[in-house]
């Protein structure tokens, strides 16, 4: 029996110091390539220049409405119209998807509801090139005075350019006798969206 | 469905939501602008000026009244004015229905006179029918036609006659509220409506006016008159009758037909308010130039 233990006492003893053989194999290892490493300076080439100067801006989306021609000194009746005309501009930088609404009506002075007046006048728009253009019987988008609306992508607007558009609205001929010196006030709203890129 | 089926179809839709939703974003730019305005309803309304103006006594002096009558569309509406005319039910209906109406439209109420000629677009009738003045009329404007009322011999005495002329403008179904205008004619029992000449033509050249005979001496000179000028020459009853050309006619008188009054003239010349008779007479032009005939 003791003599067993002393053998085995003998083959720990290697094993034991083994990690300081390998560490000194890496720092042996790293002094190398450090000393390789050291053996030239590399400083690589560059060169450059200026362009000349630029402005990148972003584009605007804007535009006006000119106020609507008198329409109410013409009174209507049934059957008949009154005309008027505004022009609408782009004065951005994109181009325009337009697009004009009624988006408010009030009715005044009427011997009966608001909904017989409104129901009792309908709408129609047309480009025309000039006011002398505008008159009645155009025909163009037609609808309901109170609801008239011609959707996203009636024209299309350039940049800086501007048209002109005719609005009639017409009295219906078998319009009620109670509607008879009603007046309506109405807003019309212009909306130009950007054409998509 | 199976486990493997499952994983697979995960995958795929996996894929395609990564492949087709990740296009890139847009966001447009918008502008927007607002104007207002305003539209009027018209309405429609009549009125009648004149209408009392009508009032008269006819007697054998005053044997015929002309005077105008003005329609007006007094609204924001244009319009059709049409005309009635009625009897009040406690006035003499038989008088209204024995007084001859002619009525035509003028320029203005200075073109309806006595000597006026009656012009286009007349209706005729009496007080008791008449057919409509009908008129179309712009917004806020009137027209006025001229009235000639001129009662036969029939017609009763005394009486009085209470006329009403009813109005409305109308545009297709709207009506406006009716509006009247009234007046009264009468016949005094002294005296009557001047009784009625006889023509006479004579192929366009000429006519004979006589009147019928009277208690006045042979001596009285009389003379015709279209309003208040004199036509042709004087006449004494000697001959009874006045010969009118188209010559003895002022050009202040226009073609078409007149009212011719006979009255008796004083030792001057200048008319009385007798009037022997009346009668209408029409200057025309025919072939071989101007011409007159008797009546309308």
């Amino acid at each position: 029996m003791t003599s067993s233990t002393a053998s085995r006492r003998r083959h720990r003893a290697p094993s034991r110091h083994r990690w300081v053989w390998a560490t000194a194999l890496a720092l042996a290892v790293a002094v190398v390539a450090s000393v390789l490493g050291t053996g030239g300076t590399y400083a690589l080439w560059n060169a450059s220049a200026n362009t000349k100067s630029s402005v990148v801006r972003s584009g605007t989306a804007t535009l006006t409405v000119s106020p609507l021609s008198p329409m109410y000194q013409t009174a209507i009746g049934p059957g008949s119209s009154t005309t008027g005309t505004f022009t609408v501009r782009n004065t951005g930088t994109v181009p325009l998807s337009m697009r004009v609404a009624i988006t408010a009506t009030k009715v005044s002075y009427a011997d009966t509801t608001d909904d017989v007046v409104l129901d009792a006048q309908t709408l129609r728009l047309a480009s025309v090139g000039s006011a002398a253009e505008c008159h009645a019987g155009i025909s163009g988008a037609t609808g309901p005075l109170a609801t008239f609306d011609t959707g996203s992508g009636y024209y299309t607007l350039p940049p800086g350019a501007s048209g002109m558009g005719c609005i009639e609205i017409l009295l219906s001929m078998d319009a009620p006798q109670s509607v008879s010196g009603a007046v309506t006030d109405f807003t019309m709203t212009v909306t130009g969206t950007q054409v998509a890129p | 469905m199976s486990r493997r089926v499952r994983v697979l179809l995960a995958a795929m839709l996996s894929l395609a939501l990564v492949v087709g939703g990740s296009s890139a974003a847009w966001a447009l730019w918008t502008a927007s602008a607002k104007a207002t305005s305003s539209t009027t309803i018209g309405k429609l309304a009549a009125g009648i000026k004149g209408a009392p103006d009508l009032t008269t006594t006819f007697s054998g002096t005053v044997t015929s009244l002309t005077k105008p009558l003005t329609l007006m569309n007094s609204e924001n509406l244009r319009g059709t004015t049409t005309t009635s005319v009625s009897v009040t039910s406690d006035s003499s209906l038989a008088l209204a229905q024995a007084i001859d109406v002619v009525a035509w439209p003028v320029p203005t109420t200075a073109d309806c006179t006595d000597g006026a000629a009656v012009g286009s677009g007349s209706v005729t009738g009496t007080w008791a029918s008449l057919p409509s003045m009908t008129t179309t009329l712009a917004a806020h404007t009137e027209v006025v036609w001229c009235t000639r009322s001129t009662p036969r011999a029939s017609a009763p005495t005394p009486a009085t006659a209470n006329i009403r002329v009813t109005l409305t403008t109308s545009w297709g179904s709207w009506v406006s509220a009716p509006v009247w205008g009234g007046f009264y004619l009468s016949t005094s029992a002294a005296t009557t409506a001047s009784p009625a000449l006889t023509c006479t033509g004579h192929d366009g050249n000429y006519v004979d006016l006589t009147w019928p005979a009277s208690s006045r001496p042979t001596e009285t000179w009389y003379a015709a008159y279209v309003g208040d000028t004199m036509v042709g020459k004087t006449s004494q009853d000697y001959s009874g009758s006045i010969q009118l050309a188209p010559s003895d006619f002022p050009s202040s008188i226009p073609a078409g037909t007149s009212t011719v009054v006979v009255k008796v003239v004083d030792s001057t010349g200048a008319p009385t308010s007798t009037v022997a008779g009346s009668g209408p007479v029409t200057l025309f032009t025919q072939n071989d130039g101007a011409a007159i005939r008797c009546g309308a």
